[in-house]
């Protein structure tokens, strides 16, 4: 069963059902750009330009929901912008217990950050978000930590605020369209994002996709290198 | 003082969360600087039939015997001195055998290690010692403790430049790996057997090791590796990390004596890529 949020508009229920049935990849890729930049509209009225800002996220969402919400975030006139990219293996060490050991990142320098925005494509057991906050969090200090996602899993918020002391939870900020709480035995949420995201944006598979690099990385890595 | 049964036998897929399973995850976190570097094994055994049975720790010298008090009321003459007569009998046990020994109260906090230290009976002060270990609800708060866990947790760790999500996979790990132990002959738990397990996965604990045996090829690698510019790497801890420029760095999923880290060497002798974004499509 889906239940929607107070952001979920008519135009947001139609782009989550085509995510759900869209054949092609460039289809997908897309809809994910058009609902990052659905997110970064409702979040932007939650900071203020000079707030500084680091965007986290994943390399498979980065060219996709991070760089549709980074470009709408901009596109409001918010522009203190770092970016945090992680590339996460994934390992079950139970059943019930999940890691996400962190492969590679970019992380680019900052003077300070008020807000992390931690953008997913979607969010089921919270084990990478969870593992990317702890690496940074403890060193960053942000006074709070916008956890956004088109789509998550029932328990994904009580799953991530039990990982961490009062003093970190109580500064998370949570904005997504819909909550689904059925999920398949291989743990994928139903209807959810339509499957692996990795496969459905066409960059591998959950064992290869960390050799994919971001072309929004590969920008912005350029742009940090002439200073 | 237990919170929960512990759960035996059964599938490989239970999830550590008492105060004994944190406690014991991280007398095993102790006894690895030494296993790593001067191969000294320890063993764990919980409820081992002797008078203070929540967790006896076997060195090669001496047998540490634990009782775990989680709880606020714990003192040596509650419930008739019931304490009291635990260690008494454990100690009269321990002096019948030849080795060394040590009796071991465990408490949540300063305020209960001062009472108890402070009120060690007549005859058990020589052998007892009160020592504190947190609270703490997940890995993650584990990893997270300053003081000697967290020394441990630098001094293992395969990365210098990956902290908290390192130390918390490595806290996991062993939390994991002590609730679903396989007993030896005599029902411990050997760090060395989990050590080896451990070292059998290759992406998700990783603890530094020694690299004995550099293939050939590493020389080339080394040369193009270190052309490659604003590109720099170690593999002192056993395991490939790397940075480039001031956004970029990265540590192996798999350590240097790994098949995989010799598929990246020949991959990289063999393209000897000049530029990071070269180097960057050889990475697994």
């Amino acid at each position: 069963m889906r239940k929607y949020t107070q952001f979920a508009t008519r135009t947001i229920r139609t782009m989550l059902a085509r995510l759900v049935d869209e054949k092609s990849h460039e289809g997908y890729r897309l809809l994910m750009i058009k609902l990052g930049g659905q997110l970064g509209k409702v979040i932007a009225h939650e900071i203020k330009p000079r707030d500084r800002i680091l965007l986290i996220c994943s390399n498979e969402d980065a060219d996709f929901l991070a760089g549709g919400l980074l470009e709408s975030l901009e596109k409001h006139g918010i522009h203190h912008i770092a970016v945090a990219c992680f590339w996460n293996d994934r390992q079950k060490l139970t059943a019930k217990v999940d890691v996400a050991p962190i492969i590679k990142t970019y992380i680019e320098p900052t003077n300070g950050v008020d807000i992390f925005i931690v953008a997913k494509s979607i969010i089921a057991s919270a084990c990478i978000i969870k593992t990317n906050i702890s690496e940074l969090v403890y060193q960053q200090h942000p006074a709070r930590i916008l956890v956004v996602a088109p789509v998550v899993l029932k328990d994904a918020r009580p799953n991530l605020e039990a990982e961490f002391e009062r003093a970190i939870s109580k500064r998370f900020e949570y904005f997504w369209f819909a909550e689904d709480d059925e999920r398949k035995p291989n743990g994928e949420a139903v209807p959810g994002i339509g499957g692996s995201v990795y496969e459905r944006l066409g960059i591998g598979t959950s064992h290869t996709k960390n050799k994919y690099v971001p072309e929004l990385i590969k920008k912005r890595r350029a742009e940090l290198a002439k200073g | 003082m237990s919170t929960g049964p512990r759960q035996t036998g059964g599938q490989n897929n239970k999830v550590g969360n008492r105060y004994e399973d944190f406690f014991a995850a991280y007398k095993l976190l102790e006894g690895i600087p030494d296993y790593i570097d001067y191969a000294r094994d320890i063993r764990l055994k919980e409820q081992t039939g002797s008078a203070l049975d929540d967790l006896l720790l076997e060195t090669v010298e001496v047998d540490y015997y634990h009782q775990l008090k989680s709880g606020q009321q714990t003192t040596w003459g509650r419930a008739s001195g019931k304490l009291e007569k635990e260690f008494r009998d454990q100690k009269k046990e321990c002096k019948a055998k030849a080795k060394k020994y040590q009796l071991v109260i465990v408490v949540p906090n300063e305020a209960r290690r001062v009472s108890l230290a402070d009120n060690i009976p007549h005859g058990l002060k020589s052998v007892t010692r009160v020592v504190i270990f947190p609270r703490v609800k997940n890995s993650g708060q584990m990893a997270r403790q300053g003081g000697r866990t967290r020394d441990i947790l630098t001094n293992i760790s395969a990365s210098t430049i990956y902290g908290q999500s390192e130390y918390q996979i490595i806290v996991e790990t062993l939390l994991t790996r002590w609730v679903n132990h396989e007993e030896d002959a005599d029902g411990f738990c050997c760090l060395g057997r989990l050590m080896a397990a451990i070292g059998t996965l290759n992406t998700n604990c990783r603890i530094r090791t020694d690299w004995p045996h550099q293939p050939s090829a590493w020389g080339i690698a080394q040369d193009v590796l270190n052309k490659i510019p604003g590109f720099t790497w170690t593999v002192d801890r056993g395991y490939f990390e790397w940075r480039y420029g001031v956004a970029d760095k990265g540590l192996m999923p798999f350590p240097c004596k790994s098949e995989s880290f010799i598929r990246f060497i020949e991959r990289v002798v063999q393209q000897q890529p000049t530029t990071f974004d070269d180097l960057e499509a050889h990475f697994p």
